[in-house]
């Protein structure tokens, strides 16, 4: 984590003594990668290479081409293929799992929080249907904006100033959202009709759901137990 | 010409091992030495995809240390299998060159 920190420190640092027209095609490059689904270390230990290859081309005034081909997606891609090569699907299938719990439980907190300064009061519990949004939101929509914001990195300058009218939302960034309602519609429709709609306004108090959020969070730990044992190993 | 495109690129890990085996280089060196020795086109934006991939297959192995620009570089190395591999690629490419040039030949 800490050495992960420090590249950062030192990329962000140096990425500054591109030019225009390089720091340009860095940026997109890192949008790139930052969106995949490698561990952080890797993409700084990636982005520091490709920072330090493409400063030492612009001093010697060569072309980009030579390091990073005249397709950047295609070096990126290639890049992410290497280095996913030795991950699993078990790997890969408990990775998603994980940080979609993570950001279920995140956003449950943020919810909660937001909700007690606006009614000044904290009820610490949530809602079924805050549960829904919040586990669509983490497993479907973040995952998809991710590879949005990929797809975003290879846009002209032009489609750029476009799609900031837009709110930067691209074409599958715009079908994650519609999956995200049609998703939540779904399964509302589906419990509504075994259960009741009544369910969707039942408050699931954070007391009596300690030992639920105790499982999850012991999952996200042994995941990423896993995950380092596995990385070690390989 | 997109096969010899391939075939070359499979080459080119054979002959980026045989520059690491030189001495200790970086990234940008080798991109830099496999244009002088004519490797212009294949090479782009290829080196660094393979240098993962021979990395991860244990064949280099890698230090990182602060180069005099400023980021963090990764210095590689040779490991045994890595000099094994050369040795195998080095023969490899001896009997396909000799049955190439025995074809050309006539």
């Amino acid at each position: 984590m800490l050495l992960e920190w420090r590249f950062k420190q030192i990329r962000v640092k140096q990425q500054k003594k591109l030019n225009e027209s390089n720091l340009y095609l860095y940026k997109r490059i890192t949008s790139y990668i930052q969106n995949s689904e490698l561990r952080g270390i890797e993409k700084e230990e990636i982005l520091q290479q490709v920072v330090d290859m493409m400063l030492q081309a612009q001093i010697e005034d060569k072309s980009m081409d030579l390091i990073i081909g005249n397709d950047y997606e295609e070096f990126c891609k290639s890049i992410i293929e290497e280095c996913s090569s030795d991950k699993d699907k078990n790997y890969r299938m408990l990775n998603y799992i994980q940080k979609g719990l993570l950001g279920m439980i995140l956003i449950l907190a943020s919810l909660t929080i937001s909700r007690g300064i606006l009614n000044s009061s904290f009820n610490l519990g949530v809602t079924v249907d805050y549960l829904l949004i919040a586990s669509v939101i983490s497993f479907v929509l973040l995952p998809a904006i991710k590879k949005s914001s990929q797809e975003s990195a290879s846009l002209t300058f032009w489609n750029k100033k476009f799609y900031t009218v837009n709110k930067g939302l691209t074409k599958s960034g715009a079908n994650a959202f519609v999956l995200m309602i049609v998703t939540v519609v779904f399964i509302r429709f589906i419990l509504g009709k075994t259960l009741s709609t009544k369910v969707f306004h039942y408050t699931i108090n954070l007391y009596s759901a300690i030992p639920y959020v105790v499982l999850i969070l012991l999952i996200i730990g042994s995941i990423e137990i896993y995950k380092r044992i596995y990385n070690k190993s390989i | 010409m997109a096969n010899s495109t391939q075939i070359l690129k499979g080459l080119l890990e054979g002959c980026i091992l045989k520059i690491v085996s030189n001495h200790e280089t970086y990234g940008y060196k080798i991109c830099e030495r496999l244009t002088v020795y004519g490797f212009q086109e294949i090479s782009e934006g290829s080196v660094y995809p393979i240098l993962i991939r021979l990395e991860k297959k244990k064949l280099l192995y890698s230090n990182m240390i602060k180069s005099s620009l400023g980021p963090m570089r990764k210095y590689y190395y040779l490991t045994k299998e890595g000099y094994r591999e050369l040795e195998d690629f080095i023969s490899s490419w001896d009997k396909i060159k000799k049955n190439i040039d025995n074809v050309l030949e006539g």
